[in-house]
């Protein structure tokens, strides 16, 4: 029986669309067609510290709350603290009475005898992350980039985005890593490590100054520790000891070396973004897969892992779907597959705790 | 009643945030049952991102279950059935997919119009995002500083709608024409990042042409009855039903598929809280009963009830056992979550099981470590709703015992991790551990996960929707017999003579501290004799009184409930886990 399951693109090679947008409006500083580098700057806005709602009509004990005759600024204005904002003049019953900014700061809106300025600002920029061409620009918010390459999908990740070439630190997922195997030969570099990590091998790649790191799985205790890293880190599997699972450590490590993006940023329900990880490199095996497609169905022969459970973490093949809700350890009773562990071990796992590769 | 001649077969279905459901509904004999049920993940994310998707899907499964023909070549449902007797008359869909409506609440006084305005937004799933009250009572400072932090947020992260209030009809006008002209002040300076934001104003009704002129020009403005039209009236009606219009509209219209889904239907889609409250009206109106209901999803938790004539909703948006185990996580802690489990589990391994959960919220728990995790999760979830609930609606008037519940007739309960709980028992304990129900009540499953539907369903087809629910819309579970008040553990609680139907009867004494399980079948009755001890009530209001009652059988039979009210479980971890371990096993579990 077909079922639409959760599913991880794990995909040598793909043609994908990602949207880059300023968090306020700016300045989109790139055109339809461009092509751009990671590092490179596309688009620019203004930032603020603080918020300043100065109610000017009342200051001036105005009747209403219309500023107009009166106002010596505009939104979009710098203004110094002491500048002018609103004054009478000629034979306004103002006469001689003004209004001056408390602070210094930008004019961001003007209505309801307020004046709302934001104070503190500072330069907001944003690079184009990936590589690519541009296919849309969305005028002072940001751009659509065309990317090429290879797209494993993440299951967590901080909210960091990072550039750099692949570093394979171990063979075996099932080995440890050591902190002193990371030295200065990993600066810049988006390190895989397949197995777990600690408080001193995270520290000690931000010493080294690391682009990024990717991980079979984090000890929650230590997400707090990862949120406040300068390099962004993604976990491939899950919470806890899990080793990165083997399709995607076999990409990984095909493409070692190769210049990677790497994103932590993660959007949750309703949303579309999953921290990922995005190779570039030189494709033999054919024509480039698109991102969308009609249809992911588990089936027979489909490659799954198993992401709840005692066999949480292990991958293989789906041999089959019994006709009716098999028994769980629990002692409850779920629809489930009946699978091929890489281990060789048949399995039945409830339906929905497989996730397809796709 | 004429159009619904010849109204069946009926398909009625329910898109979760993680999982749909669709049931076919026919005539059976005469009568209308629920035949069939098909089941998968909710496709509104990457990679499927049409609701649809999953319906279709489950609609699926159906066919192949009954061997009927139900979608067309191309995948249409085919409408209205075929002589050939392929297709449906009908689909009625319920849904709480798409993600809360994001509200900032905006008022004047910190103890009436917010607090009025907030209780508005319990209606249905909304994430409050800022709350202002121009005069909190603490220090205009914390009150300038809210309207301040209202400001900024509506720059950086624009709210879906401002729900606005503020003055008695009649009052003064300036103090809420003066916090309207912050938000516009806000709305104005955001508007570049477009579209309008929605303003529900539900304050002072004279100041309404000036909050026009303020509001009209930046914002969907639309005017409401005020909450609070005078000091001691409170009026939420017109401003609960304005969000849940702009939730639907806002929210469940743009989730992506929507709209062919919408084609299929026969009646506008209705939120899942919106069709269970109209079941629980039903119910209570039909029978006279004090109902209360809980919900427990995988993002939001709904306690919804009739107590006393009295109707309550609380949406709880964020509280639930997949996607919202965060917020249950950060509210109630680790500790309080942990304490309800039988046996010791390492706090980081729980927490990384937690999160997991969190992280994949479709997947079940295949190991009862993992399923009595997600039942104490469940636990703290209905009651960090509850205490909502209580602290808005769920303490009628009359009532002021604390944290006690107002006495009801039948507890129901829904939600997989409830309706598909391995056993039984394991469900009737989380809502006799979560709810802590006194006096003698009726525990119920939704175990087919179909009363929103069919809330939805009685809006075209009034006697499929009775029927299906009387006959496949419950599994009762038993009595819960709770006696309040506190003794020595070990003392004698509750005297019970149990007269079966048969005449048989049974005697029994229940300790303080205990759970105990007597049996009584599905479908039978029994007459119980209650005798308290002198500082016990089963809830008459006075300790010490007995009374004989009428009660039901279920799938547990009477459970009595003696561990007192409010349950207290011991602070020693060994002693704790010995004690549930012990209710468990009275439970058979």
């Amino acid at each position: 029986m077909p079922y639409h399951p959760f599913v991880t693109r794990v995909v040598p090679n793909m043609v994908m669309r990602r949207e880059r947008m300023l968090p306020i409006r700016g300045e989109v500083m790139v055109g339809t067609g461009s092509r751009v580098r990671p590092t490179e700057i596309i688009a620019r806005a203004v930032t603020s510290g603080e918020t300043h709602l100065l109610k000017v009509a009342r200051a001036l004990a105005l009747d209403g709350t219309d500023l107009s005759p009166y106002l010596r600024v505009s939104v979009g204005d710098s203004i110094e603290e002491g500048d002018v904002l609103a004054a009478g003049s000629g034979a306004s019953r103002l006469f001689g009475r003004s209004y001056r900014s408390p602070v210094t700061g930008l004019v961001v809106g003007i209505s309801s005898g307020r004046v709302l300025i934001q104070a503190g600002s500072s330069p907001l920029e944003l690079a184009a992350h990936y590589r690519g061409a541009v296919i849309n620009v969305m005028a002072g918010l940001g751009a659509i980039i065309e990317v090429k390459g290879a797209l494993i999908q993440a299951i967590w990740g901080s909210d960091k985005e990072g550039f750099g070439v692949l570093k394979l630190m171990i063979d075996d997922p099932a080995e440890p890593l050591y902190p002193e195997a990371i030295d200065m030969s990993c600066r810049g570099t988006v390190l895989v490590v397949p197995s777990s990590v600690d408080d001193e091998i995270l520290h000690r790649a931000e010493e080294v100054e690391v682009q990024g790191m990717v991980v079979g799985s984090l000890d929650a205790r230590l997400m707090s520790v990862v949120e406040s890293l300068q390099y962004p880190v993604v976990v491939t599997e899950g919470m806890g000891l899990l080793p990165i699972s083997a399709p995607v450590f076999d990409l990984l490590t095909a493409y070692e070396g190769q210049e990677a993006s790497i994103r932590g940023a993660m959007e949750g329900r309703g949303g579309v973004a999953r921290p990922e990880i995005v190779i570039y490199a030189s494709y033999a095996g054919g024509d480039a897969e698109l991102e969308a497609r009609p249809e992911f169905l588990l089936e027979a022969g489909s490659r799954v892992r198993i992401v709840r459970g005692p066999h949480m973490g292990e991958t293989g093949t789906v041999t089959g779907f019994p006709s009716y809700p098999g028994t769980l350890l629990s002692g409850g009773k779920a629809e489930g597959v009946e699978m091929r562990l890489a281990s060789g071990e048949e399995v039945f796992v409830a339906q929905a705790n497989v996730e397809l590769f796709g | 009643m004429e159009e619904e001649i010849g109204f069946e077969p009926i398909l009625v279905a329910d898109c979760g945030s993680t999982t749909t459901r669709v049931s076919l509904i026919d005539l059976v004999g005469g009568e209308f049952r629920l035949l069939a049920t098909g089941e998968t993940a909710t496709t509104v994310e990457a990679p499927w991102s049409r609701i649809s998707t999953g319906v279709r899907e489950a609609v699926r499964q159906i066919e192949q279950s009954t061997a009927r023909m139900l979608l067309s070549g191309q995948g249409e449902l085919i409408v209205p059935e075929r002589e050939d007797g392929s297709g449906v008359d009908g689909l009625v869909v319920t849904s709480n997919a798409a993600v809360p409506l994001r509200v900032a609440v905006v008022g004047l006084i910190s103890g009436l119009s917010v607090e009025s305005l907030l209780k508005a937004t319990d209606c249905t799933y909304i994430a409050v995002q800022n709350v202002v009250a121009r005069d909190d009572g603490a220090s205009s400072a914390a009150a300038e500083s809210s309207i301040l932090e209202m400001v900024r947020d509506t720059l950086l992260n624009r709210p879906d709608a401002v729900l606005l209030g503020g003055g008695i009809d009649g009052g003064a006008v300036v103090p809420v024409l003066e916090i309207a002209r912050d938000v516009a002040a806000a709305l104005d300076a955001s508007s570049a990042g477009g579209g309008r934001v929605h303003v529900v104003f539900a304050g002072n009704r004279e100041a309404r042409t000036n909050i026009a002129s303020e509001l009209g020009e930046c914002s969907n403005l639309r005017v409401v009855d005020n909450v609070r039209p005078t000091l001691n009236e409170e009026n939420l009606g017109a401003a609960e039903a304005e969000l849940r219009n702009l939730y639907r509209d806002a929210k469940v219209g743009r989730v992506p598929g929507f709209g062919e889904l919408k084609s299929w239907t026969s009646a506008p889609i209705m939120t899942t809280a919106e069709g269970l409250e109209l079941v629980l009206r039903y119910l209570s109106r039909l029978y006279q009963l004090d109902t209360l209901a809980v919900d427990v999803g995988s993002a939001a938790t709904h306690v919804a009830g009739v107590v006393r004539g009295h109707s309550g909703t609380t949406v709880n948006a964020h509280a639930g056992v997949g996607y919202g185990l965060g917020d249950v996580l950060d509210r109630a802690g680790l500790d309080r979550l942990l304490r309800w489990l039988p046996f010791e589990l390492d706090a980081e391994d729980a927490h990384n099981r937690i999160l997991n959960k969190m992280l994949r919220p479709m997947t079940v728990p295949e190991t009862l470590d993992e399923v009595l995790l997600e039942q104490a999760a469940a636990r703290e979830a209905i009651i960090l709703t509850l205490q909502r609930a209580r602290s808005r609606w769920l303490s009628v008037q009359g009532d002021h015992r604390g944290d006690q519940l107002p006495p009801v007739d039948l507890i129901l309960g829904r939600g997989a991790v409830l309706a598909r709980a391995p056993h039984r028992g394991q469900a009737a304990l989380v809502l006799l551990d979560a709810i802590q129900p006194a006096g003698v009540c009726t525990l119920a499953l939704d175990h087919s996960s179909i009363l929103p539907q069919l809330g939805a369903l009685a809006s075209v087809h009034p006697l499929a929707a009775a029927q299906v629910m009387w006959r496949d819309g419950f599994l009762k579970l038993g009595t819960a017999i709770a006696p309040t008040g506190v003794g020595r553990e070990g003392s004698v609680a509750l005297k019970l003579k149990i007269e079966y139907d048969d005449g048989q009867t049974l005697s029994v004494e229940v300790p303080y501290g205990a759970l105990e399980v007597v049996p009584l079948m599905t479908g039978k009755r029994a007459v119980v004799e209650l005798r308290p001890a002198s500082q016990f009530d089963i809830g008459l209001g006075k300790k010490g009184k007995g009374a004989t009652t009428e009660v039901d059988g279920g799938e547990l039979g009477i459970i009595v409930d003696a561990r007192g009210r409010p349950l207290t479980l011991p602070g020693d971890d060994q002693k704790r886990r010995a004690k549930i371990t012990e209710w468990m096993a009275e439970l058979g579990l």
